[in-house]
């Protein structure tokens, strides 16, 4: 097996090699075929890889040796282990459905090879992103799928909106890229290597007190620059997994295609992040500070985006949203150190999350590319079979039991109440608070999303929406599916599974049962209520909904209307002055120093020194031959009167 | 060394070249440089160097000095077309300058003793044909065929320089 | 010895007197032989000086009487090519005198 292991990111790019070179000569089905081979092989390659890992035994293998400079020694390996198969599995398989729903939804695009090229391109970058066996490998992949995503955001690049989204990603995660490149530097300082053996084994156990003598962070203890690592590390992870301060982008970057949306902006790319945390959880397990850091964060980016999404008018930017708030989710399960928790949502989440975008997509589709859910309404009677599987994921998302994000969101509460209960620190209780109230917000626009998209009459009586192809239904069906299974049939595999990768420290059990508990009836009071209280709110007319809005809700609706200002807060913030420092430097030192008195000056000075040495040249015979012997004779007579001469 | 042929063959070489650098006409120069040239060779001679006698009368006398008055003569320059020459005060600095450049020559000439060391006994064929060939073709080939690669260059550019309308 | 060096230094100074004092580039070129044979003098001297045999009777010691050689065949394509500039300039500017030849005043 790990001879083979290589064909799985490899065969992903084989498709992009051949459609993104010839692919607009091919027939249409061939391109189809060709994209969607690669990950679908892939998929029955890493079911293979996952059962090895199962019976105990871990795929290796290093191919090449990359990197080779003094200490600094990078194998070009990759490796499946338990936390490895789960995301290769997640990946291959979410993916493989992605691309064959992508094919009923893009065959008529123009780009449609270019479209599957990319996918393809983006399929070898995650999974190189999960399978390297080293933290610079780890970092090809994690530009390679920020690269697709720039691309595919832009993907109609024609025109200019979807041109800025696309940078906006791109220029947000450089910010969280460069952090991400610190922490690994210092680690490097730290271990000396950057292979994920050879740093848990240096760094897996090591003396926090110690204090280094040298190297970069000589006079620092080993604890601190831990600390140090995994707080770059995790805002590193704040770009590209969308946490505060750097989730700005994701909600932009549903300019892409909705295939996109599902495949990279919900379902793999973006949980690229908590793949990281857990995968260097041994630097982040002696970092507690960042933990504690790591679950304010995240349960903030969870509260505040699930309060945008409250009153977003656009499908995806409801769902784009919700993400923004479930990778929140997923970061606090992290942040507890129970990080199968945060796996396990990472999983439920990669379902439901791509069922609804999917299923966003199939509405999209049908209605002809309309995005806005106050014109939509009463779809349930035209696209009953996409009603069907969007309530599924609905209820997967709004957490209502048995549907597998209850299972996972409800996992993480406990964990998050547990770990307060166990510290008693007043940042989880009030981190568990947070996600509470998180989990009423997502019931309720959960609610307001089905309501209002398939409950009530039509906007417009005259449309005519389509029904989606098979290749569109198919991936519905399955991932609907998932959804509804997932969460209950993973829930305790998963932990056992991941066990030889995460060995939980002890647990008081009385404790962890009792934090569960609570936070079960919790989580289950916070999703009833939000759910009535949206189908209040929006099931009957517009009429109480208005009152509300003109009433008490009034700050609240402005404020997530207008996504909290953030947007403008950064505009003001950082925007501006970046761009009055650009203006500056530009006057100041390209337009003054650089042109003016650099390039124009230079040239100023060798006329005005020419005008003074032209009088030198004045073209006679003579002058040149008497000086030329008058200068012979000086050096001679210096030379003679030195003794240089003198044999 | 106060040989008596040496003594008069350099004055003769000295006053000869005293008076060609002086002359107006270029063809008294000329002249007074045939007979500087020719007490070269003697000197030569002199100086063991038989061979190098025989090519500098060939060279010099045979080849360029006939060049020169070949020019001239195609020139045939008239009284007024022979241009200015500078004044007294010109000369009088050239002189000084050249004397001093002299001076400093001779200057560590006369400080060196081994200079005036008595000569060493001449090997049997000192400065022949054949012992000078040897030297040229067998350590000397890559030089010699340079020289002969300048002197095709030379006569190809005296040649493109002196034309009337090259491209004609 | 030390004649011998001493007329290849006069020799030497006469030519460079003839090329900075003269105007008329026919003249100069002259001069120019001139410096060029007070070199060969002075090589030709000190050939002389450290002639040797060779363990097998011949003489090795012949080779600044082989620089001479080359200095003689470099003057020879010297004063083809500077005669030839002369007689392009003849017809073209009609002088000989090289103070009305400073086309490149700066």
């Amino acid at each position: 097996m790990s001879s083979l292991l290589w064909l799985i990111p490899a065969l992903p790019l084989f498709g992009f090699l051949i459609n993104g070179t010839v692919g607009k000569r091919l027939p249409k089905p061939l391109v189809g075929a060709i994209a969607i081979a690669g990950p679908a092989i892939g998929f029955i390659l890493a079911i293979f890889a996952f059962l090895q890992v199962h019976e105990g035994a871990g795929a290796l293998a290093t191919y090449a040796s990359w990197i080779s400079t003094g200490p600094l020694k990078v194998g070009a390996g990759l490796q499946v282990d338990a936390l490895s198969a789960v995301m290769v599995l997640n990946v291959t398989g979410v993916g493989s459905l992605i691309h064959l729903y992508s094919y009923g939804y893009m065959v008529d695009d123009a780009g449609f090879a270019r479209f599957m090229a990319y996918l393809n391109l983006f399929m070898t970058s995650m999974l190189i992103l999960v399978m390297g066996d080293s933290l610079p490998l780890l970092f090809v992949g994690w530009e390679g799928v920020g690269l697709c995503s720039y691309l595919l955001i832009g993907f109609w690049f024609d025109d200019l909106a979807n041109v800025d989204a696309g940078r906006k990603a791109f220029i947000v995660n450089r910010v969280g890229d460069f952090a991400f490149l610190m922490g690994m530097f210092a680690l490097f300082a730290l271990a000396g290597t950057l292979g994920y053996s050879g740093l848990e084994a240096a760094l897996g156990h090591a003396d926090t007190a110690a204090v280094l003598t040298a190297g970069p962070f000589a006079g620092f203890t080993v604890g601190s620059v831990l600390t140090f690592a995994a707080a770059s590390l995790f805002i590193g992870a704040t770009g590209k997994s969308a946490q505060i301060p750097l989730y700005i982008w994701l909600p932009d970057a549903m300019a892409g295609p909705t295939p996109v949306s599902a495949l990279i902006h919900a379902a793999t790319m973006v949980t690229a992040g908590v793949y990281m945390v857990g995968r260097l959880d041994f630097v982040f397990i002696q970092a507690p500070a960042v933990l504690t850091a790591m679950v304010l964060v995240a349960s903030a980016t969870a509260l505040l985006s699930g309060a945008i999404a409250f009153s977003q008018n656009d499908i995806k930017k409801v769902l784009a949203y919700s993400t923004v708030s479930q990778l929140g989710f997923m970061f606090a399960g992290m942040a507890t150190t129970f990080w199968a928790s945060g796996l396990f949502h990472v999983l439920t989440h990669a379902f439901f999350k791509a069922l609804l975008f999917l299923g966003a997509g199939a509405v999209i589709h049908a209605l002809h590319h309309e995005q806005d859910i106050r014109k939509m309404g009463g779809l349930r009677k035209d696209l009953p079979l996409v009603f069907g599987v969007f309530l599924i994921g609905s209820l997967a998302l709004a957490g209502v039991p048995p549907f597998a994000g209850f299972w996972s969101k409800d996992e993480i509460l406990g964990n998050v109440l547990y770990t307060a209960l166990e510290g008693g620190n007043p940042i989880w209780f009030l981190s568990f608070g947070m996600l509470v109230l998180t989990a009423l917000m997502t019931a309720f626009y959960t609610t307001r999303l089905v309501v209002l998209t398939f409950f009530g009459e039509p906007a417009d009586p005259n449309r005519h929406p389509h029904t989606p192809p098979w290749q569109m239904m198919v991936p519905l069906y399955v991932l609907a599916v998932l959804s509804v299974v997932g969460g209950f049939a993973l829930a305790s595999p998963l932990e056992h599974f991941t066990e030889p990768v995460w060995s939980h420290l002890h647990v008081n059990e009385e404790m962890f049962h009792h934090a569960h508990q609570v936070a079960l009836a919790t989580s289950l009071v916070a999703v009833v209520l939000g759910i009535g209280s949206a189908w209040w709110l929006y099931s009957s007319g517009r009429a109480r909904l208005e009152a509300f809005v003109d009433g008490p809700g009034h700050l609240i609706h402005k404020l997530s209307l207008n996504k909290f200002y953030v947007d403008e807060i950064y505009e003001w913030t950082v925007v501006k002055p970046t761009q009055f420092g650009a203006d500056l430097l530009f006057w100041l030192v390209d337009r003054l120093l650089i042109d003016r008195i650099v390039v124009e000056g230079s040239g100023q000075l060798a006329l005005a020194l020419g005008a003074i040495l032209r009088r030198g040249q004045t073209g006679a015979l003579s002058i040149g031959t008497f000086a030329i012997t008058g200068g012979t004779l000086a050096v001679l007579g210096v030379l003679l009167y030195l003794g240089v001469a003198h044999v | 060394m106060t040989d008596p042929v040496f003594l008069i063959t350099s004055l003769v070489a000295v006053g000869s070249a005293v008076a060609a650098v002086t002359r107006r006409n270029p063809v008294y120069a000329a002249v007074w440089l045939l007979i500087c040239f020719l007490s070269f060779a003697v000197i030569l001679l002199q100086m063991a160097a038989p061979f190098l006698a025989a090519i500098h009368v060939l060279v010099y006398t045979g080849a360029i000095l006939v060049l020169f008055v070949f020019v001239i003569m195609l020139l045939n320059l008239k009284d007024d077309e022979l241009g200015e020459e500078y004044g007294t005060g010109v000369w009088a600095a050239a002189s000084a300058l050249s004397l001093g450049l002299f001076g400093l020559m001779a200057w560590p000439i006369l400080a060196d003793p081994k200079l005036s060391a008595p000569l060493p006994e001449l090997p049997a064929d000192f400065g022949s044909v054949e012992a000078v060939g040897r030297v040229l073709f067998v350590e000397y080939g890559l030089p010699f065929e340079l020289v002969s690669l300048l002197i095709v260059v030379a006569m190809f550019g005296a040649m493109v320089l002196a034309k009337k309308r090259l491209w004609a | 010895m030390t004649p011998y060096l001493l007329l290849s230094a006069a020799l030497f100074s006469i030519g460079t007197f003839g090329v900075i004092a003269r105007r008329n580039i026919l003249i100069m070129l002259m001069a120019l032989e001139l410096m060029l044979n007070g070199a060969n003098i002075a090589l030709v001297a000190f050939a002389r000086m450290h002639a040797a045999a060779n363990p097998d009777g011949t003489s090795t010691a012949a080779i600044g009487q082989v620089f001479v050689l080359v200095v003689m065949a470099v003057a020879a394509g010297e004063v083809a090519v500077g005669l030839a500039i002369v007689i392009s300039l003849w017809r073209t500017r009609r002088t000989v005198d090289t103070n009305d030849l400073q086309m490149l005043n700066g």
